[in-house]
């Protein structure tokens, strides 16, 4: 059965205009209902074996979680200014919340999503949340709040003594973000594993069978693809800096050097052999984790395949990007809806019983209490 | 009573059936295509119809299953036919081009007054429903890193500190303002003449600032009070509270409408939106430091000279780097120094200010700053006589 979407970026330019509008006039009070509006559109018009999907999300019951969401978020960013101590208590905090919101969202996307009248369901339970979000946020959010502690130390006088602190600071930043960086790829592994193996439908119940070092390989062939694009377009980034700075090193003057034109078009060239390479990056990580979560996302009598291309992935986002720069971002609904139908088109199910014998699951009890969940978990949606 | 043919899904198990909808009173009856049978029945208060699109899905949620439309066209007619339905405000707004155009001609709107009035508002709310231990803590916090960066201990002896504290306090009492709100510190500079505000009240000056006053002789005071009374305006009207706040705003905004594509893209018009904010604290303590002068009985005239003399010094400073660069290991000859000066003309000819251009900088020009205290100056006279 294949996946195919049938929406349009004009549609969907005109939907995204209004959104935005009616949520700056209401200050952000729209913002459930754009949400859902927009949900409502991809899944709609995203048809499997000939019928589309529906979001159930009622929009007033989201505004209240993600209210609570916006306030966590802002005293959080604000903490770490005040002190060290907050910023301390408060990575704390977040790291304590962040499992139970998270697979809260993940449920209520779920409960509230449907495909021929039956609804999904996630079913993973609060530990595996715990492990694979608070671990990862952890790591990451509370050594570097208490390190706050020790960046505040006396102010040297001599410049060795400064570099040196500045270097033990950076030492310190790099001990807390390189293991971590490291153990990215599993934290990825475990939370899709986690996640994959707890959709259900009707009576399918999904897992997820790629290994651990399958995302470690990924990610390898990832650095090697970034090591490419630097390969590839460090000479004409070295050509666009020289042709940009020769003005400048025959003076000392820096800003007379900045207005040039010559300077204007290096760092024009510049920056985008600098996008492409990111570009590059990101569209072989999509492309290929696409490719490698799906198709190891499987039940007894459901196989998918996804069979995304790194080449035509490559080259939308290198169009969308172009066409969103040159048209100050109104060119980015169209972007989103044909990004969307790349990605969702690639993927196609093999189901191998009548569709006639899915029949509502029994989990959380009989199919018309999955509305009332869905209501109860209505509190909580994020902003994706 | 007209039937519209629909595909029926009972909730329970995944199978389509071919089933009609018919509108009986009040409520929505489906009945199998086939044999007639009535498979449900729901009220039509509790219905929400799904919305025109111009892409042919249309699904009916009801408190269990779903009705698929089979063809688009006849759903739309049917549903305003029997149920009569009309397209919601919000949906007519989105179909026509016309209504999609204005939509964006408001947002742009919108966005611009919120940019110039509703941002600085908010901020302004937020910041007053703090208290000022709030702004007092931040500046704690702050001082250390700031030291860190920019600053060294001030040369100055503790009697010429004292002497200048006292002179503060005298213009701060004369102009009513609470001596007790702000705490004068000297430091030395690494980076220049330098005087800035923390939130809290703590008013950093540079001892390079205050030598650069001395050399004007008459102005020296007006001039160091001047910039002092300055940087208390930035103080009373919490600026640098202000700032954080709005800048965490204009972040948000700016995300919320470019930051899905991109997080570069987002941070332009922010950093172009907080030098503009930043532009309106710069024109605002400015004109404390006009009303405290002037209650204070003392001239702008030195703050019209400031900005000339600033600017003459930064010139000198780079045009003695550049000389450096370019003779460095030259030999001495005068044909050398001829070919440095011609070179670094331009670095002693060019007005500071000009230099990132006005888009990105973050105090206004010159001309507008010097221009704001020559008129004080001109009703100066008229003011302390009065007192």
């Amino acid at each position: 059965m294949p996946l195919r979407f049938h929406g349009s970026g004009a549609e969907y330019f005109r939907i995204w205009i209004v959104n935005l509008l009616l949520t700056l006039v209401t200050l952000g009070f729209y913002y459930p209902w754009a949400k859902v509006r927009r949900l409502k559109y991809f899944y709609n018009h995203t048809l499997l074996a000939e019928h589309g999907f529906e979001f159930h999300g009622v929009p007033r019951a989201m505004l209240r979680g993600m209210a609570m969401v916006g306030v966590l978020f802002f005293l959080y960013s604000f903490a770490s200014e005040f002190s060290p101590v907050a910023g301390l208590i408060a990575a704390l905090a977040v790291t304590g919340l962040w499992p139970f919101l998270w697979r809260t969202a993940i449920r209520f996307r779920l409960a509230n999503t449907s495909w021929r009248g039956l609804r999904f369901a996630f079913v993973g339970n609060v530990r595996g949340a715990i492990i694979a979000a608070g671990i990862p946020t952890a790591l990451l959010l509370v050594p570097l709040a208490v390190a706050a502690f020790w960046m505040l130390g006396d102010v040297p006088e001599e410049s060795q003594e400064m570099e040196a602190e500045m270097r033990r600071q950076g030492m310190i930043t790099l001990g807390i973000f390189l293991p971590w960086l490291l153990a990215l790829p599993w934290f990825l592994w475990f939370a899709e594993r986690y996640r994959r193996g707890a959709f259900r439908y009707a009576q399918i119940a999904t897992e997820f069978s790629a290994g651990a070092g399958a995302i470690y390989l990924l990610a390898l062939r990832l650095v090697g693809v970034l090591l490419g694009g630097v390969l590839l377009l460090t000479p004409v980034a070295v050509l666009a800096a020289v042709f940009a700075g020769s003005d400048a090193t025959e003076t000392e003057d820096l800003f007379a050097a900045l207005k040039s034109a010559r300077f204007v078009f290096g760092m024009t060239l510049f920056g985008l052999a600098y996008l492409v390479m990111i570009l590059l990056v990101r569209a072989y990580a999509v492309a290929r984790l696409q490719n490698l979560l799906w198709s190891h996302t499987h039940a007894p009598s459901l196989t998918i395949h996804s069979r995304l291309r790194f080449r035509s992935t490559l080259g939308l986002m290198l169009k969308n990007w172009l066409l969103v720069l040159l048209s100050l971002g109104l060119y980015w609904p169209f972007a989103a809806v044909a990004l969307w139908r790349l990605r969702i088109e690639a993927i196609s199910l093999d189901l191998a019983v009548p569709l006639e014998t899915l029949v509502g699951s029994g989990t959380g009890g009989e199919s018309e209490s999955a509305g009332e969940m869905a209501a109860d978990l209505a509190d909580f949606d994020f902003g994706w | 009573m007209t039937r519209l043919a629909v595909d029926f899904f009972d909730g329970r198990s995944a199978r389509a059936v071919e089933a009609t909808l018919e509108v009986d009173s009040d409520a929505l009856v489906i009945r199998d295509a086939a044999s007639d049978a009535e498979l449900r029945r729901a009220d039509l208060r509790g219905l929400r119809w799904p919305e025109r699109t111009v892409a042919p899905t249309r699904i009916l949620t009801l408190g269990m299953g779903e009705v698929h439309a089979r063809g688009a066209a006849d759903w739309d007619a049917w549903v305003a036919a029997e149920v009569g339905v009309r397209d919601s405000a919000i949906v007519r707004l989105q179909h026509g081009w016309h209504w999609a155009l204005t939509a964006l001609v408001l947002l742009i709107a919108g966005a611009a007054a919120g940019y110039r009035w509703g941002i600085p508002w908010v901020a302004g709310q937020v910041v007053d429903a703090l208290p000022m231990t709030v702004d007092a803590r931040i500046g704690d916090v702050a001082l250390p890193q700031v030291e860190k960066l920019m600053l060294k201990p001030s040369a100055l002896s503790v009697a010429e500190q004292d002497a200048w504290r006292e002179k503060f306090a005298a213009m701060l009492r004369r102009a009513d303002i609470d001596a007790e709100s702000v705490t004068l510190l000297f430091r030395g500079s690494r980076i220049g003449p330098n005087a800035f505000a923390l939130p809290g009240g703590s008013i950093v000056i540079t001892d390079e600032l205050i030598d650069l006053a001395e050399r004007e002789q008459a102005l020296t005071e007006p001039m160091v009070l001047g910039v002092l009374a300055h940087e208390v305006g930035h103080v009373l009207r919490r600026h640098g509270m202000r700032h954080l706040v709005s800048t965490s705003l204009l972040g948000a905004a700016t995300s919320a409408l470019w930051g899905d594509y991109s997080s570069a893209l987002a941070l332009a018009p922010t950093m172009l939106g907080q030098a503009g904010y930043s532009r309106a604290a710069e024109r605002e303590a400015d004109e404390t430091s006009v009303q405290v002068l002037q209650r204070a009985g003392i001239t702008t005239a030195g703050m019209v000279r400031f900005f000339t003399v600033l600017d003459d010094y930064l010139r000198d400073e780079a045009w003695r780097e550049c000389m450096e660069a370019e003779i460095g290991d030259e030999e001495d000859t005068e044909d050398a120094e001829a070919a440095a000066e011609a070179a670094c003309a331009e670095a002693r000819d060019t007005p500071r200010d000009a230099q990132l251009g006005i888009a990105f900088a973050s105090h206004p020009s010159d001309e507008e700053r010097i221009a704001r205290f020559a008129r004080a100056a001109g009703r100066g006279s008229v003011a302390s006589s009065a007192q």
